[in-house]
């Protein structure tokens, strides 16, 4: 089978398992048409689904309560926020090793515009205060891509450089200390929006999502026979609707849908729209498949690797934003190995370290997969280094079968 | 400011007994977790290596005498150097190497500036190789990895540099002072403060990086006033967690899921630092919960003062680092200059009696009531350098 990297605009496929069987053969045939990376997306839910429900046994039905779901939902929001983005990166072939480092520093930034005492004292005003921060995050991307795109230096060695100096900023100017925002970004972690917004929102999603789905369909039935409708368009929306479904009933049954889960999934379809529906966004795929034949076929590298980047910059500000309120202060040593655990769950949800490969939704439920670990872990208090080895063994076993599929395709 | 460096024994039980023997029975104590067993193995490991480490440290000895006559002879005052962890916590540069650095001049030493390591001890290593380049004549000394700094105090014994061990004892080789605290009192202190304030119910254990010594002993003294109550029933250890590079989201984390966990019924949280109190407070206030809950915190941070004055936090025990660094620079001089320790206390690290300058720890609670506790405004009248009355509202 062939199957270009990217599936959807796969050409109709010459099957060696013709022979097998007709029946069986027309099936495959039909599977193959399947963007790749919905399927994995797809079965990942699965491993997902199996984990919550053992968790939902393990701790007596405590897992899926819609207060733990809302907890697990926040708690996620940072991590799955930077994998989605990392995806757009790494979908190059590119890597970003700063996570952990610039998101303490925005952080930071955000708590030295408010503190008189330690910082600057600027201004208490929230609307300002996002902007600044966002603003310095978009700076730290722009000085990665910069170096990267530019100046030629691998993206690992740009972004380790600034893993190292960003700490080092963030230790200089606070001299160790902590700062607090003083509760005035606190409404980020802690507001929630209401149930039903939050059920309306995800109800024109999921038609959204369903009218996209059936055109895709309809392009394909035009060029190709046997492009089954149950896989191409009956099976995503129900998965997802379901999906939707169940988070409507959890917001209803607790307080509704916290802010950093909004932000999420606004990030989320920023993402998804910008990789699937802009040619700007398919261009990354090419260039992270072919470095090479991209530049042959005009795309500006430079350009793209630059604007990703920087997009990027303007993540880390805005998982800076929802760590600082979530613990309330900001200590310069914060998220260490965030960016870890960032790239082990884009990898998990399919995103290919060596470019090519990657959808933003992949990556967040690669990230959900690894946060209900630790959830679940921490409800029946494992011992913490016990949930490390789970996690690392889980990554491992990911990564393992994510390399059988692509080698059987 | 919780030291996260590598190192620090249960220093009150080493005084009394020498390394080689101690090593056995320091982890003895329960404590559920990782720690015991690993914590034994890695102490029985260091008691067998200890025979020939000092076997070749006492042929070092021999030759290092020599060079404190040539420190004391010149008339050039003496240059000591301080070497810190790093500068990730504010009490290094602030505290420790700040008062170091005062009182060295005050003895009319001439101290270079200030040290990082960066949490590196392959750095630390060549940092002292450099500095004895530098011909120091004196050294004190903050070991990232208190083992791996044996083999650096050995070389600058061979090169006739005395060395003090600040905040961490370095065992089994000679030194020449200890400037340190007990790690083990410190999470005592915490545990009886709050077993005081909470002494039935569903309790939350939080505790520090487990790669870290200090954590490991902190947790050790902390369960040691709590014990009893377990064993009777009385406390029950609902959520017990090593926090991965103290982070404060982690922390927030197991709270979150120890309070789905109880439906809100927890009655106390025993956490062992600042930076990871912050994180629980907040998922205490996410339930409406904050200040109705008693939390701990160490190192005496601004930040978690001031939520200690709203009632949110309950304590932060606090090391009087200042007097840690200003006892250094005395142990260096009396080292120097030759002169009989005043240092009230004795350790044996493994290589012979050593003059100790144990720090104090106090609880620092609202009002100052509670074990050995005072107010957070007679805190910050006695240490207007590191935090002012006018920074807290008060």
């Amino acid at each position: 089978m062939t199957i270009e990297s990217q599936g959807r605009v796969a050409a109709p496929v010459e099957s060696a398992a013709d022979t097998v069987g007709e029946q069986r053969s027309r099936f495959r045939d039909r599977l193959a048409t399947v963007p790749v990376e919905q399927l994995r997306a797809l079965s990942l839910v699965g491993v997902l689904l199996v984990i919550w429900i053992i968790f939902q046994i393990l701790t007596d039905g405590l897992f899926l309560s819609p207060r733990n779901l809302t907890t697990l939902s926040v708690q996620v929001a940072m991590t799955a926020i930077l994998a989605a983005g990392i995806v757009m990166i790494m979908a190059q072939g590119y890597i970003d090793l700063s996570i952990g480092s610039a998101v303490a520093f925005t952080g930071m930034v955000a708590t030295l515009v408010i503190d008189p005492t330690r910082g600057l004292g600027w201004t208490t005003d929230p609307v300002a205060i996002i902007a600044i921060t966002l603003l310095s995050g978009l700076a730290i991307g722009a000085w990665q891509g910069f170096w990267v795109a530019w100046m030629r230096v691998p993206a690992f060695i740009a972004t380790l450089a600034s893993l190292l100096a960003l700490r080092g900023a963030a230790l200089t100017v606070t001299g160790g200390s902590t700062t607090s925002h003083h509760g005035t970004l606190s409404f980020l972690a802690a507001d929630f929006v209401p149930a039903h917004w939050t059920a309306l929102a995800i109800l024109a999603l999921v038609l959204l999502f369903a009218l996209v789905k059936h055109r895709d369909w309809r392009a394909r039935v035009a060029v190709s026979k046997g492009v089954s409708f149950l896989a191409h368009v009956g099976l995503p929306v129900a998965v997802l609707a379901i999906f939707g479904i169940g988070a409507s009933l959890v917001a209803f049954s607790y307080r509704g849908a916290p802010l950093p889960v909004v932000i999420l999934g606004i990030v989320v379809a920023v993402v998804t729209f910008v990789m699937s529906r802009m040619s700007f966004g398919r261009r990354l795929y090419a260039i992270g498949g072919n470095p090479a034949a991209a530049r042959y076929a005009g795309v500006n590298i430079e350009w793209h690797c630059f604007l990703v980047f920087a997009f990027m910059g303007v993540l880390y500000g805005v998982a800076g934003l929802i760590l600082v309120s979530r613990i309330g202060v900001a200590v310069p040593t914060a998220g260490t190995g965030l960016e870890l655990t960032v790239i082990a769950a884009a990898v998990i949800g399919g995103t290919s370290l060596f470019g090519g490969m990657g959808t933003a939704v992949g990556a967040v439920i690669g990230a959900l997969l690894l946060e209900s670990l630790n959830n679940g872990m921490g409800l029946m208090n494992v011992e913490s280094s016990f949930q490390l080895i789970v996690n690392g063994m889980v990554l491992l076993v990911a990564v393992y079968f994510d390399i059988r599929g692509r080698k059987r395709t | 400011m919780t030291a996260k460096g590598n190192g620090g024994f249960s220093k009150s039980r080493k005084s009394k007994t020498t390394a080689a023997s101690a090593t056995g029975s320091t982890g003895a104590t329960t404590n559920p977790g990782a720690g015991p067993s690993s914590e034994i193995s890695r102490r029985q490991f260091l008691s067998h290596s200890s025979g020939a480490a000092l076997t070749a440290g006492a042929a070092a000895l021999v030759g290092s005498q020599p060079g404190f006559v040539r420190a004391a002879a010149a008339a050039k005052p003496f240059r000591v150097a301080m070497l810190l962890p790093s500068f990730d916590q504010r009490r290094w540069k602030a505290a420790d190497g700040a008062f170091f650095l005062k009182r060295a001049k005050e003895l009319g030493m001439d101290p270079l500036p200030l040290q990082s390591s960066n949490n590196d001890p392959i750095l630390q290593a060549s940092q002292i190789e450099n500095l004895l380049n530098q011909n120091i004549d004196g050294l004190v000394l903050v070991a990232v990895n208190v083992d791996a700094a044996v083999a650096s105090v050995r070389k600058a014994n061979d090169a006739g540099v005395p060395v003090v061990a600040h905040n961490y004892i370095i065992p089994n080789v000679k030194l020449c002072g200890v400037s340190a605290r007990d790690g083990v009192e410190l999470g005592r202190y915490l545990g009886k403060i709050l077993l005081d304030a909470a002494p039935k119910g569903n309790w939350v254990v939080n505790k520090g990086d487990e790669g870290t010594d200090i954590a490991r002993l902190k947790a050790e003294g902390g369960l040691e006033m709590i014990q009893a109550q377990i064993d009777n029933g009385d406390i029950k250890i609902v959520s017990d967690q090593w926090m991965r590079a103290w982070s404060g989201d982690l922390s927030r984390k197991q709270m979150e899921q120890a309070l789905i966990a109880t439906n809100n019924e927890v009655a106390a949280v025993l956490s062992y630092c600042d930076c990871q109190a912050y994180g629980i407070i907040e998922a205490l206030r996410a339930q409406g919960l904050n200040g109705k809950v008693p939390v701990t915190g160490e190192d005496g941070e601004p930040e978690m003062l001031k939520l200690v004055l709203q009632g949110d936090a309950m304590v932060t025990a606090w090391t009087k680092f200042d007097e840690m660094g200003t006892r250094s620079a005395e142990l260096i001089y009396e080292c120097l200059a030759k002169e009989p320790s005043k240092a009230p206390d004795r350790v044996d690290n493994g290589a012979g009696e050593v003059p100790w300058y144990k720090a104090a720890i106090e609880n620092i609670t609202k009002d100052g009531q509670g074990y050995k506790a005072k107010s957070v405004a007679q805190f910050a009248e006695e240490n207007p350098w590191w935090v002012t009355k006018d920074e807290l509202g008060l």
